[in-house]
């Protein structure tokens, strides 16, 4: 029994049309590589719910909109993909380059799948990231969700990120209307490049 | 020998197959019938085969040399349930098989040997008090429904289609699977025919094949979220005495209830966990404040 199981995530489309995991792939059109290291646990607002949480309910609802085209990967200390829709629990660093090399070694470049990220800080290895970055040749779409300081250097981080790579970035402080951003990238729109 | 003969294993828990060596009927069986529903006994030249991959042979046996064999009480086939008390020193995560949502099983070892196979109901029955449901449909693996490899070239696929349409065409074939299978050879055609789609799929059954790896070796011995095969549930990682009721079959016991699970706990309250890292040659064991 998974009672966290996302409507729309990979996984409930594999059970909704009795498919493998290699089947429901064919649908995937976007991978979202979501921050799950320790500092996700901050709570920004008053209403005491972490940026971790604020980013599972975003995911969610986009999730039940693009039903069965969402790859939800979690990085901290380590990538792994999330086929239930529910990013990873929060702990350790920010390895966001290991997410970007399991979207790289899948072959995003030949299967033209959107990649977004989704994080609130520096990761542990920005320049190796860029390398990285620097072989997808999809645009990378940021979203930064860390705190409202504009100087922070996270977000100056994402910002580069998306530059280089030709994507977007967009602002979602402590992960607050997180959901409609992520609309305005799956509508290839952007209120800030 | 006879061209084919299929009997019942004396422990009753297997089918025996004979059959004359044919390397194609090989190649086909290892496709379908994943290793742990076959054993090869050489001394006898004889394949064990679980009984819930009979039909998978039967079409085979039937393909490869037009013969539809009578299984021997294969549809009165029982388990004889007992009861068993072990000591459990590792419970690796849910796997499923890429071609069917039947078997998800999880492995569990005394430390020694992996003759344990917990079904995942039985868990999360135990650890939850709720019982999963347990999907009955096939999943497909759009090459063994072609009966060809992964490497198999896409400009002879359309040969490999044909082969497959004349088997289970429902005006040919008149099986209660046929119209569902001939539906699927459509589907693989269709997709492994067509290089990008195809390139698409490959990476699917790739991340597949890798989930299904992680499934089994989960490093961060938490409850996992990657189990593909309908219900995603992880049991605790802790090691335990247990009581348990099943039944054996190809060398294993197959648990289908917990009927009482004690941690193993130190003076100092602590319970015994294990976890099987990814470059770890075997599980380590920790001691935990619960």
């Amino acid at each position: 029994m998974n009672s966290n199981l996302v409507p729309g995530s990979i996984q409930n489309s594999m059970q909704s049309n009795n498919q493998s995991l290699a089947q429901a792939f064919m649908n995937v059109s976007h991978m979202i590589l979501c921050d799950c290291s320790g500092s996700m646990d901050t709570v920004d607002f008053k209403d005491g719910r972490s940026r971790w949480e604020r980013m599972k309910e975003a995911l969610a609802k986009v999730q039940a909109q693009h039903p069965g085209q969402i790859m939800v990967i979690s990085f901290s200390d380590q990538a792994e993909v999330n086929l239930d829709g529910v990013p990873s629990p929060v702990t350790g660093s920010t390895n966001l380059d290991a997410a970007l090399i399991y979207a790289l070694s899948h072959q995003i470049n030949e299967l033209q799948i959107q990649l977004i990220v989704i994080s609130d800080g520096m990761p542990d290895d920005s320049e190796g990231c860029l390398k990285t970055a620097a072989q997808i040749s999809a645009p990378i779409d940021t979203i930064f969700i860390g705190p409202e300081d504009p100087q922070d250097i996270g977000r100056a981080f994402l910002q580069k990120l998306a530059r280089k790579t030709g994507g977007t970035h967009a602002d979602a402080a402590g992960a607050r209307f997180l959901k409609e951003k992520m609309d305005l990238l799956f509508l290839g729109q952007s209120h800030e490049k | 020998m006879t061209a084919f003969t299929v009997s019942l294993a004396s422990s009753g828990s297997e089918f025996e197959l004979k059959c004359k060596y044919d390397r194609a009927f090989i190649d086909a069986l290892k496709i379908e019938v994943p290793s742990f529903g076959r054993t090869w006994d050489n001394d006898h030249r004889t394949w064990h085969i679980d009984p819930d991959w009979y039909k998978e042979v039967e079409n085979l046996v039937w393909y490869h040399f037009k013969f539809r064999p009578t299984w021997p009480q294969a549809r009165l086939f029982k388990p004889n349930y007992r009861d068993i008390d072990f000591k459990l020193m590792y419970v690796g995560n849910s796997k499923g098989d890429p071609d069917r949502a039947t078997k998800r099983a999880s492995s569990g070892t005394d430390g020694k040997s992996w003759d344990y196979i917990f079904w995942e109901f039985a868990l999360a029955n135990w650890f939850t008090g709720v019982t999963p449901s347990r999907p009955r449909q096939q999943l497909a693996n759009l090459y063994s429904i072609l009966e060809i490899p992964e490497d198999f070239p896409t400009d002879q696929m359309k040969a490999a289609f044909w082969k497959q349409a004349k088997i289970w065409h429902p005006d040919v074939n008149k099986t209660p699977e046929a119209t569902e299978r001939f539906k699927l050879v459509n589907e693989a055609f269709e997709t492994l025919s067509k290089p990008l789609r195809r390139a698409r799929y490959d990476i699917g059954l790739k991340i597949e094949k890798e989930e299904m790896f992680q499934a089994g070796h989960n490093s961060r011995g938490n409850y996992s979220n990657i189990s593909q095969y309908g219900s995603t549930f992880k049991p605790p990682v802790r090691c335990g005495i247990l009581r348990a009721r099943g039944y054996d079959r190809m060398g294993r016991f197959y648990i289908t209830e917990v009927e009482d699970w004690n941690d193993i706990v130190d003076q100092r309250g602590r319970t015994l966990v294990t976890k099987w890292d990814m470059r770890s040659q075997t599980v380590v064991q920790e001691w935990y404040y619960s």
